[in-house]
């Protein structure tokens, strides 16, 4: 039997009369050798399957998939780029069923927003749940429940409709085609040292200290991943001359990196579905590392694991019944752990460390993957006693569902190297998006917070209805490409929500704003030295506005105190206070920025650091003390304030060009009484 | 000669963190966990047969004084101390009979 249909029997699961198989399979004569597919697995409803009046043709499934009106009728898009990309993970039984579904909706191809449900099943293939996590653009996912049926033959899922609603909205109804009965598909190579055996695989009987029900197997690490949920390949693996570890014959993260490079047939510097991971003897901390995820070198991280064959893994327990099993079991399971963190999980004790993408529990008696065999009560001996070669359940959600930025291997933007190309822009545009810098150089100096201005222009001969906040971070997707690097979006720290305010736009009229975008929630991604562009797109309620690219350049350090002081200024920390105008209570933020005053104070980027300086001071400042829950009142400090904003009058023109002119304009009425 | 191995484990976020062996220091050095290991640094010190008492600080910084854990070792051979930060950023002291593993 090939390996092929090994995994379908194993991935479907399901005995007849089983009763997490779906209704129609447990219907089927159980004599018949047929394979019976499960209703989790991916879904999706594609532009590209449309036809030019919006049609879905699933020949297969008689069934017709487009945007349905909440009374059922399929809408005629005539335009296609208003249209949503779906794609629905449902999770309902199969291997691990963690009843979730999660989707991924994207318009024009940007801007995706995720969105992650829990599910209870309520008749036979149907399934609804709240919508318990959302990220990205949130106008795209404005619904709280889902309500799922799954359309299906006797053996296999045809389709799905999800119906997305939530109390006094419309609801929106999608049909999705079924496209596999994994979440994500990612390809393995294993490649070793000159001299290692690489271990791929390991009998689950050749041990006696087993759950009692184990599944006595030749267990492939491919297999533990595709019962995980994943669509694995592998491309053939082979040894690296192990001249690449100098003359110690030791691993060290850099060697196995540059390893990496040279020998993994997919390396690329862009994040994929794909890893490395490599077989070797030692790394040089020495026989105390059985393995690492080396890769956090760069800014495509995760990409390359390694264990080590000749560390304290090789050494079994002494009495042990059965060595050479523990060792081979002991090497597998490393390697799976290993692999386990280029997906970005955590050791079982840290869940709870960091920002995690939903609240996570520490699970430090976990028999995961990801859990010491050695850390849990009992040791080793217990933890395999109770370990079925699987990650637990928060970990299998996290793998499946959350949003593949967080999971896929590089940990890379959206759409990279595509930046807004395959936007389809409606061909007679009524508005137009500029951006622009406040200098005809375009170029900023190292360290100096980058202001765009955003100028929205009515390009049409009638005047249009525009929101008066349009150009509000809400409404924009800012992608950020650095030359030689990936695509990634900016995130801005708030979201704000305004009232409607409705104006008219005449024909040539602008409206203007300005965007603080040197640093967000995904840090300084415009910070280092190099050429970036940025582009913008707008979305309004019936179109997208995309601007052209900007180009844009940050010059290197001028010397080496701007770097010594980049090192502290680059911190999360620093770029709130930036962008929120100042702080009285982030003192460290502070601190950094007061040096940016005295260590470098001809610099643009003093200024920035004043006005961030001085705004906290030139007011009455509330703070909510955490302790005590008190709001405490510090009284304004007018003649530092004021000390601190004077090159806004001093050096008026080059504040107002690091600044930006409106926000130059906004600083000096703000702060005409303190400047007095 | 007798070593002592101490080997900053987890918690450790660019905290100061200063061994005191009989009173007199010994070494000091900002520590950061790699979580993918759980490892931030290991320090080997050579000290004599015998008694010796171990004091490990963290300096936390942000105006809060502090952290201070201390035992008293029996060293005779090689012996391992692990030390991790509980919640509260306290320094939590762990002996090993031989090595720690890491992955």
């Amino acid at each position: 039997m090939s390996e092929q249909i090994v995994i379908e029997a194993e991935i479907g699961h399901f005995e007849f009369g089983d009763s997490d198989a779906p209704e129609a399979a447990r219907a089927v004569p159980a004599a018949l050798p047929v394979q019976v597919l499960p209703n989790s697995g991916t879904y999706a409803h594609r532009r590209h399957q449309l036809g030019r009046h919006g049609h879905l043709n699933l020949a297969t499934t008689g069934h017709s998939s487009a945007e349905q009106s909440p009374e059922g009728q399929t809408s005629i898009l005539h335009f296609p780029f208003l249209q949503l990309d779906e794609e629905l993970r449902l999770d309902v039984d199969g291997r691990y069923p963690q009843m979730k579904a999660s989707g991924r909706v994207s318009r024009f191809g940007l801007s995706p927003a995720h969105w992650v449900a829990d599910l209870t099943r309520v008749a036979p293939n149907r399934y609804s749940g709240a919508i318990v996590y959302k990220e990205g653009n949130l106008t795209l996912i404005p619904h709280t429940l889902v309500d799922i049926h799954v359309l299906r033959s006797t053996f296999a899922p045809l389709a799905l409709s999800v119906k997305f609603s939530s109390p006094g909205a419309v609801p929106r109804n999608v049909i999705c085609r079924y496209e596999s009965r994994y979440f994500h598909s990612v390809n393995f190579e294993f490649d070793y040292a000159a001299g290692t055996t690489p271990i791929t695989s390991f009998d689950t009987s050749s041990h006696p200290n087993r759950p009692a029900t184990l599944i006595s197997e030749e267990l492939s690490i491919e297999r533990v991943f595709r019962r995980a949920g994943f669509d694995v390949s592998r491309s053939p693996g082979g040894p690296v001359p192990v001249s690449g570890t100098g003359v110690d014959g030791l691993w060290s993260d850099m060697e196995m990196h540059d390893a990496m490079q040279t020998n993994w047939s997919r390396f690329a510097n862009k994040s994929q579905w794909a890893m490395w991971v490599f077989f070797a003897s030692l790394h040089e901390m020495g026989t105390g590392l059985g393995g690492i995820m080396f890769d956090s070198i760069g800014t495509e991280q995760r990409q390359g694991t390694a264990l080590f064959l000749d560390s304290f893994i090789k050494y079994a327990p002494t009495g042990d019944p059965a060595a050479a099993a523990w060792v081979n079991r002991m090497a597998f399971w490393t390697a799976c752990h290993e692999m386990g963190h280029a997906f970005n999980l955590a050791h079982s004790w840290q869940k709870t460390l960091g920002a995690s993408w939903i609240p996570l529990a520490d699970e430090p008696l976990a028999r995961s993957f990801m859990n010491y065999p050695y850390g849990v009560p009992g040791g080793q001996s217990a933890f395999f006693s109770d370990f079925e070669f699987r990650f637990s359940d928060q970990e299998l959600t996290f793998m499946r569902h959350a949003p593949a930025k967080f999971v896929q291997m590089g940990n890379a933007a959206w759409f990279d190297d595509h930046g807004f190309e395959g936007a389809a822009v409606s061909p007679e545009p009524r508005l137009e998006l500029e951006l622009s810098t406040s200098r005809a150089t375009r170029a900023f100096d190292f360290l100096e917070p980058l202001v765009l201005g955003l100028t929205l222009r009515n390009a049409s001969d009638q005047p249009l209805l525009v929101d008066k906040n349009v150009l509000s971070s809400e409404h924009l997707t800012v992608i950020i490409k650095r030359r030689g690097g990936n695509a990634r979006q900016f995130l801005p720290y708030a979201q704000r929500c305004f009232r409607a305010e409705t104006l008219a736009l005449l024909p040539r009229q602008e409206l203007t704003e300005s965007l603080f975008i040197s640093a967000g929630r995904n840090g300084w991604d415009l910070a280092e030295p190099g050429v970036y562009m940025v582009q913008i797109a707008l979305h309004l309620e019936t179109e997208d506005v995309v601007s052209k690219p900007l180009e844009v350049r940050v010059a290197p350090p001028r010397a080496y105190e701007d770097e010594l002081l980049a090192q502290d200024f680059f911190e999360d920390d620093v770029g709130r206070v930036l962008t929120f105008d100042g702080t009285r209570l982030l003192a460290s933020a502070n601190d950094v920025l007061d040096r940016v005053v005295s260590e470098l104070p001809q610099s643009r980027a003093a200024i920035h650091a004043r006005v961030a300086l001085a705004n906290p001071l030139t007011k009455r400042y509330k703070r909510l003390e955490t302790e005590g829950k008190q709001v405490t009142s510090l009284a304004p400090e007018l003649a530092r304030a004021k000390e601190l904003l004077a090159p806004l009058t001093a050096k008026a023109n080059v504040a107002r060009e690091t600044l930006h002119p409106l926000d130059y304009a906004y600083y000096m009425d703000r702060f005409a009484d303190v400047l007095k | 000669m007798p070593t002592l191995k101490i080997d900053f484990q987890e918690g450790f976020r660019g905290q100061l963190g200063i061994v005191r062996l009989d009173g007199k220091e010994s070494f000091r050095k900002e520590l950061s966990t790699r979580t993918q290991i759980g490892l931030a640094h290991s320090q080997t010190l050579e000290v004599s047969v015998g008694r010796h008492e171990l004091e490990i600080e963290i300096e936390v910084g942000s105006g809060n004084g502090p952290q201070v854990a201390r035992t008293t070792l029996e060293v005779s051979d090689v012996t391992y101390v692990g030390v991790s930060l509980d919640a509260a950023g306290k320094p939590v002291l762990r002996l090993n009979e031989g090595p720690f593993g890491y992955l």
